[in-house]
């Protein structure tokens, strides 16, 4: 029984993913549109734009390597197992038992890796410059997500993100000021994450719109991961189906108000140089050391 | 002289025996036999000793095959040796012993061990093959040597630390191989993401591997301190995938340079391009390689890098505060030198591999004899299955640890790291099979369903058309090695950091984010008034 209830639980989540993670993007930028005075673009843009794409024929440079040929799919596929891992709605789905945060980070980190390489494929220049840029991003926001995870983890004894988030459920919080400053880190981490240029430049047809859905998953993976780890108010317990849709609304509840703040966060950083980011990104880092020693002096104290 | 064979040598002579005769058999010429069978001879030696004259005897011949090889730190090597021998003499002068079954016995009161040990330790990091620090012409025999050198120190480190001194309480002595360890990787991955040759790359990133293990053994010494030992056993685990990683993934690094440099007749990053087209079985060598040792799942160097976490972790709880915040430190500086490593990795296939060729000779690059790449394709394979059954890996050490840690073997199952019986650990196979699973059904549906691609010459990029005499192209359109790591090289500039004008304009550009510095401000002051104040 149990197992079916696992099974459902991933299914639906598996499904929730598959409707939503196209539309968010463009409510952010319908979000972003109505806060500067525009009417922003119908919900179902992103929907009709990847249908449209998938149904194009691809053009593939000459001299493109087998890599070239794998790594949109490859892509698509490494980020839709991270964000099948996250628990959305209900804790205990069927990949729960696998669901560790480094395993999470290092997907994202895999698939940052093999797009940086796709996009040098061909050898053009504007493809090298997106795959310095997402790299260096990377090499300040790993360290930061990693002492985040730490933090999280020595609180809650383990790298699981079940056992994380109903740690955080039950209300056995960590001190305010731990939590919120690591939860200013992933924030900072995950906003330079889904923001990436110059990388999709050389993809076409079916290869573009699955590079551009396993953008969209990375946000809900985002948005996920941030609900888990932080906010995992009214999530489902495991095997307690009953619980489900007061943890669907929630989610959905949770899900948009972190969409709005991104949105906010997006005006104020539009065009935002290399150089900030970096900076932004050593601010992250250096939150996420704070929330560590925090959360030791907490510790030491009790 | 006296051999014994006891689990730690058994353990060691897999990653001895894979490295050694994957690195004859791809090198191997009759002229040289002598050459290529010395230093593994030494060092079949040193792991099977069991007095103090043994191993130097060992030592003493591994630093005398440097005259034999061709490279030109014979005289750095030489010095290291002597170095390496007068320490080791010295410390087990000080131990009060040279027979190792003696010296387990033996108690030797703690500044007298203290001082041992740190002598012995010295030893075996002056084995360890620095000179490839300074430059990098890698040949055969000095791959050989220095994966003998890896596999001696490693040994002697662990021997010394877990073994002979078993008993003695070396708690600071943790403390400083885990700062030695994360400083050590962090400044190797950071260099290899700056240097512009290829085999330097690759040489230099195996330090970052190096730094690995080092914190691994710290941790252990640290559990062992606090008397954990289901940590310290997790702590050594992690150390020895590292350390399988660092010899393993080097050896096939090495001879895929060495193909690399054979076949493109360079060395130099910003003179090649495109190898991917020519050389598929040494560009493939080099993805599995260089996936292997970075922290990404699911490798063996990914596996190594969750058992290490896990140890942190655990230690961490149980430690106080001042060992927590060093603990911190450290985890930021192991994901810091992580993902300057998979930085530099990219760098390195992206420019050297991938792109278009930027000089005809590499145009024209092929594949070396077929002996060597039969042996690259085994490597890398083997490379890869172990990621994925990362428990094959910890396998030969299992009795090692077992006895190291006293009786606590840790958890292994064939298929899943865990920390705990009912705790959820890694299982690497599950990861590989649902990610081949989700790849190949897209692909397939691709292929089935979706509309049919065309070839096109790629898009310029906005370039004018080069002129005839560059058939692949302008190579100055492309990125080069240099200006990859570019970014980097700006932000990791400490000498202009230092400079006034920097901070001065530092200081300018920063007044655009004056609500966190104030914010920032506000929480260290608040921090550190409430830590006074408890």
């Amino acid at each position: 029984m149990n197992t079916l209830i696992a099974l459902c639980g991933e299914a639906l989540h598996i499904a929730l993913l598959v409707a939503v993670a196209p539309v968010l993007p463009v409510l952010l930028r319908c979000i972003e549109a109505r806060l500067t005075g525009r009417t922003g673009a119908d919900l179902l843009d992103t929907w009709r734009e990847l249908l449209r794409l998938a149904r194009k024929q691809r053009v593939v440079a000459e001299n493109a390597s087998p890599l070239y040929r794998v790594a949109p799919a490859a892509c698509f596929a490494i980020v839709g197992l991270a964000a099948a891992l996250v628990p959305s709605f209900t804790l205990g789905m069927a990949l729960a038992p696998l669901s560790d945060l480094l395993l999470i980070v290092g997907l994202l980190a895999l698939a940052r890796c093999i797009q940086a390489l796709a996009g040098m494929d061909v050898g053009a220049s504007i493809g090298g410059i997106g795959a310095t840029r997402t790299m260096e991003i990377a090499a300040l926001a790993e360290p930061a997500l990693l002492l985040v995870v730490f933090t999280l983890a020595v609180f809650a004894g383990s790298s699981s993100v079940e056992l994380i988030a109903a740690m955080q459920r039950d209300g056995n919080a960590i001190s305010w000021g731990s939590l919120s400053l690591a939860l200013a880190a992933v924030v900072l981490v995950g906003f330079a994450d889904i923001r990436r240029d110059g990388l999709v430049q050389e993809f076409s047809g079916s290869d573009l719109a699955l590079l551009n859905a396993a953008d969209m998953l990375r946000l809900i993976v985002w948005l996920n991961l941030i609900g888990a780890l932080f906010l995992p108010f009214g999530m489902a317990p495991a095997g307690a189906p009953l619980a489900w849709p007061l943890g669907l609304g929630c989610w959905l509840v949770r899900t948009l108000s972190l969409t709005a703040v991104l949105a906010v966060v997006g005006i104020g950083t539009a065009r935002m140089r290399l150089a900030r980011v970096t900076r932004l990104l050593a601010c992250a880092v250096l939150f996420a050391l704070l929330a560590a020693v925090y959360l030791f002096g907490g510790a030491r104290v009790a | 002289m006296r051999l014994a064979l006891d689990p730690l040598s058994a353990g060691l002579l897999f990653p001895f025996i894979v490295g050694v005769s994957c690195s004859i058999a791809a090198g191997f010429e009759r002229r040289r036999l002598f050459a290529l069978c010395v230093p593994p001879a030494a060092t079949l030696l040193i792991l099977l000793a069991a007095d103090a004259g043994t191993v130097i005897v060992g030592v003493a011949v591994i630093g005398v095959t440097g005259w034999l090889g061709s490279h030109e730190h014979v005289r750095l090597q030489l010095a290291a040796t002597c170095a390496a021998i007068g320490c080791l003499i010295a410390g087990f002068a000080i131990a009060g012993s040279d027979d190792f079954a003696a010296l387990r016995g033996v108690q030797p009161e703690s500044l007298r061990l203290d001082a041992s040990a740190v002598l012995l330790l010295a030893g075996a990091g002056a084995l360890l093959p620095w000179h490839l620090w300074r430059s990098a012409a890698a040949d055969g025999l000095s791959a050989l040597v220095a994966a003998c050198a890896f596999i001696v120190s490693f040994y002697l480190a662990t021997r010394v630390l877990f073994d002979l001194f078993g008993a003695a309480q070396l708690s600071w002595f943790g403390v400083g191989l885990l700062m030695v360890g994360a400083a050590v990787a962090l400044s190797g991955s950071l260099r290899a993401a700056v240097v512009t040759e290829f085999d330097a790359v690759v040489l230099i990133g195996s330090v970052h591997q190096l730094g690995l293990v080092l914190v691994g053994l710290g941790l252990a010494l640290i559990a062992r301190a606090v008397d954990l030992p289901s940590l310290l056993a997790l702590a050594l685990d992690a150390a020895w995938l590292q350390f399988i990683c660092l010899v393993l993934g080097r050896v096939l690094l090495l001879q895929c340079a060495a193909m690399v440099q054979a076949g493109a007749g360079t060395r130099r990053l910003d003179l090649l391009g495109g190898l991917i087209q020519g050389m598929p079985i040494t560009a493939g060598g080099i993805f599995a390689a260089l996936f292997a040792t970075l922290a990404l799942p699911p490798s063996l160097g990914f596996a190594g890098f969750w058992l290490l976490f896990q140890a942190l972790l655990g230690l961490a709880r149980a430690s106080g505060f001042g060992l927590q915040c060093l603990l911190a430190l450290v985890v930021g500086c192991v994901g810091l030198s992580g993902a300057l490593a998979a930085f530099g990795a990219v760098r390195l296939c992206g420019i050297g591999l991938l792109g278009r060729p930027r000089i005809p000779r590499t145009a024209a690059a092929e594949d070396g004899p077929r002996r060597t790449t039969m042996v690259m394709v085994s490597l890398a394979s083997l490379l890869v299955l172990l990621g994925l059954v990362p428990a094959a890996a910890l396998w030969p050490v299992r009795s090692a640890v077992a006895r190291m840690s006293g009786g606590s073997a840790g958890i292994v199952r064939p298929l899943l790291l865990s920390t705990g019986e009912a705790m959820p650990g890694y299982a690497p196979p599950v990861i590989a099979v649902l990610l081949l699973v989700g790849a190949g059904a897209v692909l397939w549906l691709l292929h089935r369903h979706g509309p049919s691609g065309r070839s096109e010459p790629a898009w310029s990029g906005g370039f004018a058309q080069p002129p005839a005499w560059l058939p692949f192209g302008d190579p100055a359109t492309q990125v080069t090695a240099r200006s990859f790591a570019e970014p980097l090289r700006r932000f990791a500039d400490l000498r202009a950091w230092a400079t006034l004008g920097c901070l001065r304009e530092t200081m300018t550009q920063m007044r655009t984010l004056p609500p966190v510095i104030i914010l920032l401000g506000v929480l260290v002051a608040v921090l550190i008034t409430w830590l006074l104040a408890s």
